[in-house]
C-alpha cells in the first residue's frame, strides 16, 4: 500500500511536468492553430540554462530567472519567425509541421554543441528533504513539481481570463477574421502566444531537471509526452492537457514501478493511440479530432 | 460600379499535364549508367546509393503527402519493417523473399494503422503516427529475440545484380527500383485512384459527392507509402551492412517527411531531388563539422516558411521566366 502511495506521488509529480509540456502545446495551438513539435526543445533549453547558471555558483532562483529570460527571448524570436509568412497566406499543415521539426533539429543540435550531450541534473532547492510514506521516503521535489505546475497553470489561466491581452488571445483562438474585425492585431497576438508557450515550456524544463537528468536528446521524448498529454485532453483544452499529463505520468510511473522499463517507455504512445482511436477529440474535447467525411 | 476580383489562380501543386510515362524511368536508368561509367570514389558512390535508397523510400511518401495531403511522422516503422525483414531473411531465403516479406509486413501494419487512425484530422494523425514510430523504436530495441536489440543484426548480405558486387551492385538495384517506383508513381497519378486522392485532398465533401471514397483512398495512399518505405529500408540495411535501431528511429521518419516537402509536394522528381538535399547535403557540409545539422535545420525552417512549394516552385518560376523570354 505504501509502495502504491509512493509511486502515485512520484507519478503525479512527473505527470505535472507533462501537464506543463502539454499546456505549452495547447496554449500555442489555441492561440495560432500551430502544433509545436519544438516544445520539448524549449524545455531542454530552459533546463540547461538553469543548470549552467546554478553550477556557476548562483542560486536556484537565479537559474530559474535566467532560464525564463532566455526562453522568453527564444519564444519571441520563434513567434516573429513563424508569424511573418502568415501575414500573407494561410499556412498548410504539412509545411508548419516540418517548420517546427526543423526548429527542433536546429535547437537540439545547438544545445548539444553548447552544453554537450551528457545528461545534466539540476540541484533541487529541496535536496535532502523527504516526505515520509510509511518506511519509504519521497523526495520533496516531487511535491514542488505539483505546486509549480499548479502555480504556472493558475498564472496562465489568470492571464487568459483576467487581462486584456488574454481576452484578445481568446478572441483570436475562437475566430481569426472576427478578432481582426474587432481590431485585434493578430500578428502580435501570435507572438504573445509563442512567448507564453515558450515560458511554460522553460519553467517545466527547469522543474523537471531536478528529477530527470536532461540531455539535448531528451527533447523528443519530452515533446512526445507533452503532445500525448495535450491530445489526451483535447488539443484545444488547457484543463484537458493537465488531466492528460497526470494520466500519462501516473501510467508511466506505475508501469515502470510494477512492470519493467520497456512497458514504461511504451505507455505514453500507447495511451495516446488508444485515446485517439476511442475518442478522437480527446477525453475532454469535442469530437473535433475526427473528420466527418 | 462594382469590381469583381479576378478568380484566384488555380493551385498547381500537382501538375495536371500528362507526361510520357517512360521519360522519367528512362532518364533515371541512363543517369545510373552514367554514374557507373564515371565511377566516383567509394565514398561518393556510397552517398549516391544512400540518396537513391531514400528516394525509393520517399516515393510513396510523396504520394501520401503530395497526392493525398496526409502527414505522417511514423514512417520509420515501415523502413524498419523492410530493413529487419531483409536482415532476417535475405541470407537464408534469398533476396526476393526478403524484399517481399518486408513489403507485406509494412503494408499490413499500414493498413491496420490506417483504418484505425486515418479518420483523425491533420495534426492528430501526425501525432498518432509519431506515437506509432516511437512504439516501433521501443519494440525494435527491446524485442531482442528477433531484432538483437541495440546491437542490431549484422552480416545481412546484399542483392547481387548483373554480376556486380559490393556497393555498385546495391546501387544498380536501387536505381532499378527507383525507376520502377517512379513509373508506378506516374501511372498512379494519371489513374482513377490517383485522381481520387488528389480530389479528396482539396475538397473531401465534393469528392464524396462525385463518388470517391475519401477514407479508402487515404488508406491506399498510406499503404503505398509503407510499401516503398519497406523497399528503401531493405536497401538502407544492405548498404549499412546490417539493421540497427538507430537507422530507423524518428530522425529517419523526419527525413522521409522533409524529402518531398523540401523538393515540392507531389512533383514527380521530388523524391530524388529531396533525397539529394536531405541525405547528400549534410554529408558534403562536413567542413562545417558539428554545425552541419544546424544549417540543415535552419534551411528546412526557411523553406517551410518562405518557399512552401520547395525546389519545384523555383524550377517552375525559372521555366516560366525562360518560356516568357523566348516569346
Amino acid at each position: 500500500m505504501n509502495q502504491l502511495i509512493y509511486f502515485v506521488i512520484i507519478g503525479l509529480g512527473i505527470g505535472a511536468v507533462y501537464a506543463l509540456a502539454g499546456l505549452g502545446v495547447v496554449t500555442l495551438f489555441t492561440g495560432s492553430g500551430l502544433a509545436n513539435f519544438a516544445q520539448g526543445d524549449l524545455m531542454v533549453l530552459g533546463a540547461l540554462v538553469a543548470v549552467s547558471v546554478t553550477s556557476a555558483g548562483h542560486g536556484y532562483v537565479a537559474g530559474l530567472l535566467a532560464a525564463v529570460a532566455v526562453v522568453a527571448v527564444a519564444g519571441v524570436l520563434l513567434g516573429a519567425l513563424f508569424t511573418l509568412p502568415m501575414r500573407h497566406r494561410r499556412m498548410d499543415v504539412d509545411v508548419v509541421i516540418i517548420g517546427t521539426l526543423g526548429v527542433a533539429t536546429t535547437m537540439t543540435t545547438l544545445a548539444g554543441i553548447w552544453w554537450g550531450r551528457q545528461p545534466q541534473r539540476l540541484d533541487s532547492p529541496l535536496a535532502g528533504v523527504f516526505v515520509p510514506v510509511g518506511e519509504m521516503r519521497v523526495p520533496a521535489h516531487y511535491v514542488l513539481l505539483l505546486v509549480g505546475a499548479a502555480v504556472v497553470f493558475g498564472l496562465v489561466r489568470w492571464f487568459h481570463r483576467r487581462t486584456d491581452i488574454g481576452l484578445q488571445l481568446r478572441a483570436v483562438a475562437s475566430s481569426v477574421p472576427a478578432a481582426r474585425d474587432a481590431g485585434v492585431r493578430i500578428g502580435r497576438m501570435l507572438v504573445v502566444a509563442w512567448t507564453i508557450a515558450a515560458l511554460v515550456g522553460g519553467v517545466a524544463g527547469v522543474l523537471v531537471a531536478s528529477v530527470l537528468p536532461i540531455a539535448p536528446e531528451s527533447a523528443l521524448p519530452l515533446g512526445v509526452n507533452g503532445f500525448a498529454a495535450a491530445i489526451i485532453g483535447g488539443l484545444a483544452n488547457p484543463a484537458g492537457a493537465v488531466l492528460g499529463g497526470l494520466v500519462v505520468g501516473l501510467a508511466e510511473t506505475l508501469a515502470g514501478g510494477y512492470l519493467n522499463d520497456t512497458v514504461r517507455q511504451s505507455v505514453a504512445p500507447l495511451v495516446l493511440l488508444v485515446v485517439l482511436v476511442l475518442r478522437p477529440g480527446g477525453l475532454l474535447g469535442r469530437a473535433r479530432g475526427a473528420r466527418t467525411v | 460600379m462594382t469590381t469583381i476580383a479576378p478568380a484566384a489562380p488555380a493551385r498547381r501543386d500537382v501538375s495536371p499535364a500528362r507526361h510520357w510515362r517512360w521519360t522519367q524511368p528512362g532518364l533515371l536508368l541512363t543517369g545510373g549508367a552514367l554514374v557507373l561509367l564515371i565511377d566516383p570514389g567509394p565514398f561518393d558512390l556510397r552517398v549516391i546509393t544512400l540518396v537513391v535508397a531514400y528516394a525509393v523510400a520517399a516515393t510513396g511518401f510523396n504520394v501520401l503527402v503530395g497526392f493525398a495531403g496526409i502527414v505522417s511522422i511514423g514512417n520509420s516503422v515501415f523502413l524498419a519493417a523492410g530493413g529487419y525483414a531483409w536482415a532476417l531473411l535475405a541470407t537464408s531465403y534469398g533476396p526476393l523473399v526478403a524484399l517481399l516479406a518486408g513489403v507485406v509486413l509494412a503494408a499490413v501494419i499500414a493498413a491496420l494503422a490506417g483504418v484505425l487512425l486515418l479518420r483523425l484530422r491533420a495534426y492528430y494523425f501526425a501525432v498518432a503516427t509519431l506515437a506509432l514510430g516511437t512504439l516501433g523504436t521501443v519494440v525494435v530495441r527491446n524485442w531482442t529475440a528477433v531484432t538483437n536489440g541495440d546491437a542490431g543484426i549484422t552480416n545481412v548480405g546484399y542483392i547481387k545484380v548483373f554480376g556486380l558486387s559490393g556497393v555498385p551492385s546495391i546501387f544498380v538495384a536501387a536505381v532499378v527500383l527507383l525507376a520502377l517506383v517512379s513509373f508506378l508513381q506516374e501511372a498512379l497519378r494519371t489513374s482513377p485512384v490517383g485522381q481520387a486522392m488528389i480530389i479528396g485532398r482539396y475538397d473531401p465533401p465534393a469528392a464524396e459527392g462525385i463518388g470517391v471514397s475519401v477514407a479508402y483512398t487515404r488508406v491506399v495512399a498510406f499503404v503505398l507509402s509503407a510499401v516503398t518505405a519497406a523497399l528503401g529500408g531493405a536497401l538502407i540495411a544492405q548498404l549499412a551492412g546490417g539493421a540497427f535501431p538507430d537507422q530507423f528511429a524518428t530522425t529517419s521518419a523526419i527525413s522521409l517527411l522533409v524529402i518531398p516537402i523540401i523538393a515540392g509536394r507531389g512533383w514527380r522528381w521530388a523524391p530524388l531531388v529531396g533525397a539529394a538535399i536531405v541525405i547528400a547535403l549534410p554529408e558534403y557540409l562536413r567542413f562545417l563539422a558539428e554545425y552541419r545539422l544546424v544549417v540543415y535545420g535552419a534551411a528546412v525552417v526557411l523553406v517551410a516558411l518562405f518557399l512552401p512549394g520547395g525546389v519545384h516552385q523555383v524550377v517552375r518560376a525559372v521555366a516560366e521566366r525562360l518560356g516568357r523570354s523566348r516569346g
